[in-house]
């Protein structure tokens, strides 16, 4: 019977090296590590000793007990040994220190469990907090308008002035991130002319709207105490001019002062019929505005992503519409991002949808309805039904029979 | 004078110079909420894989329109049918109605119900045993080629 042969430890290794006593000491750390592995009685007996594993391999490379060099060529033991030592050390004073500094002593002789929550501590909770921020003095103001435009008309119009303003701070070499920093008021570009041109978009501004009036009403009401204060951040411009008392949806301060430098001999009366119809170009309806425009602003790119997001900025400002990322990324001109703002929505109803159909609709032997025909439809089309309602109420008895007040009538 | 019988000259019937189409009117009915009228409203399930145009193409959008213009003599009524899965009525000249539901057809199958409807005589259905259907029926039956000695030329 063949024997399996057992192959040889490494700490045979150790074994011949140390009673061969050969010249060279070196042993590779692998094979360190197995004879390690391996002499578990020996660790312990070294443990037992307090002799390290280190000094007894070097006792045993040198075969003597008292092998030359220093004891420790590193200067003392490790940060770790060190520390470990000093818990080992630490541990059992510290824990009869805690246990005696933890020994209560309670009085339970008057002590009596409450019952109820009246006069106990009240941990947690955030007690005035609400009050203090949620007020109806600091309601909350969003940045989108709370009512959404839904006028195709009125989009485009907002659409046309935010790229307006856009390219009137562009051209007054104002940071574009400060678009939205002041709430919409009268628009002004109403009269601006813009073309799409190489470098963006030309503007042509008139006598009633000058790209220093645009950009005047795209600064906030309180910038004059901001600039004096300095480096206020736009957070805080927000803030303030959300928590302006003036009004921001009709900030006609500008406009009332205009015309009442014009004309101040004028009578109240006619003051505030300026102020009722600011200007005539607001008598025309949204359509009639949008057909007068030449439809070459629409070509206008958008190519610029940081035009292109203060267009967007802007417009959702204007409009409350929220435009989402798939609309945002494939819009290279304004007339894409039109075409999203008024697309009609998706109809709900397959009648909806069959009306859009002309084909369909003009066909003279199809009839579309948009509610279930009932038999008392039926009976409608041959002209039954006033004789079966008349012959019901005669008798007393209900018409359609879905009606509460009938039925009780009957009973 | 003499009774006489009235003398019948010809005996009606539909195909014989004329063809009037027994079915005179179909109604299309849907719900717009329930699942099982999809192919009335939309072609296929939206998973296929097909484009968005064919997607959300239906029989009511799509079809409909063609097959009313190919068949003017018949009135086409859409309306909707809360609750219920689509079905399709045919109304025929003799009075009779047949219905037939198409839940979870597609758009094709749903054509062919309608044509199936259209060509339909409203009458029920009878099992057919004869060849030949005939008011003068032939006392020798069909003519064969194989029967019979032949004709020699």
């Amino acid at each position: 019977m063949r024997r399996i042969t057992i192959p040889g430890r490494s700490i045979d290794l150790l074994r011949a090296r140390a009673t061969g006593q050969t010249p060279s000491p070196y042993l590779c750390s692998v094979c360190k590590h197995h004879a390690t592995s391996f002499s578990t009685t020996r660790i312990r007996a070294a443990r037992n000793s307090k002799v390290p594993l280190t000094e007894k391999i070097r006792r045993r490379i040198w075969g003597t007990d008292r092998p030359p060099g220093l004891e420790d060529p590193y200067g003392g033991k490790s940060v770790f040994e060190n520390t470990r030592g000093r818990a080992e050390v630490e541990e059992p004073e510290e824990r009869e220190g805690r246990l005696e500094a933890a020994k209560p002593t309670p009085d339970l002789s008057t002590y009596e469990p409450a019952s109820t929550w009246d006069g106990l501590e009240k941990v947690g909770g955030y007690e005035g907090w609400w009050e203090e921020n949620w007020d109806p003095y600091h309601q909350f103001d969003g940045f989108l308008p709370k009512e959404v435009v839904k006028d195709s008309d009125e989009i485009t119009a907002a659409l046309r002035r935010a790229v307006v303003e856009v390219f009137a701070l562009q051209w007054a070499g104002l940071p574009l991130r400060d678009i939205s920093a002041a709430a919409p008021g009268d628009d002004l570009t109403l009269e601006v002319q813009i073309s799409p041109s190489a470098a963006g978009a030309a503007l042509e501004f008139s006598q009633e709207a000058s790209l220093e009036d645009i950009v005047q009403s795209l600064t906030p009401a309180v910038e004059d105490e901001t600039t004096v204060k300095g480096n206020q951040t736009e957070s805080e411009e927000d803030v303030a001019a959300d928590r302006s008392t003036i009004d921001p949806l009709h900030p006609s301060s500008e406009v009332d002062e205009t015309a009442a430098k014009e004309n101040p001999t004028e009578s109240e009366e006619d003051v505030a019929a300026d102020r009722s119809t600011v200007d005539p170009l607001s008598q025309m309806t949204y359509d009639e505005l949008v057909a007068s425009w030449d439809p070459a602003w629409l070509q206008i790119s958008l190519e610029n992503p940081e035009v292109k997001f203060a267009v967007m900025k802007r417009t959702m400002q204007l409009t409350g519409l929220r435009i989402p990322d798939a609309a945002i990324m494939p819009a290279k001109t304004v007339k894409a991002l039109l075409a999203h703002l008024i697309k009609p929505p998706k109809p709900r109803k397959l009648v909806e949808a069959l009306e859009q159909k002309e084909e369909l609709m003009n066909l003279p032997n199809v009839s579309i309805y948009a509610k279930r025909i009932t038999p008392i439809d039926k009976h409608k089309r041959v002209g039954r039904w006033k004789v079966i309602e008349k012959e019901l109420m005669e008798r007393g008895l209900p018409v359609t029979g879905h009606e509460k007040e009938d039925h009780a009538q009957w009973r | 004078m003499t009774v006489r019988a009235l003398q019948k000259v010809t005996v009606s019937q539909n195909g014989v110079g004329a063809f009037i189409l027994q079915c005179h009117k179909l109604s299309f009915h849907y719900c717009d909420w329930a699942g099982s009228s999809r192919g009335m409203k939309y072609a296929s399930f939206p998973l296929c894989g097909q484009s968005i145009a064919k997607r959300f193409s239906s029989f009511l959008r799509n079809t409909l329109s063609k097959f009313a213009v190919a068949n003017p003599q018949i009135e086409m009524e859409v309306s909707p049918r809360p609750r219920r899965h689509p079905v399709i009525i045919g109304h025929y000249i003799g009075g009779r109605q047949k219905a037939i539901c198409v839940r979870n057809l597609q758009k094709e199958q749903i054509l062919q119900k309608a044509e199936l409807l259209r060509d339909a005589s409203g009458e029920k259905l009878k099992r057919v045993t004869k060849p030949v259907k005939s008011i003068n029926e032939s006392v020798r039956g069909v003519w064969s080629p194989y029967h019979g000695g032949g004709i020699t030329v």
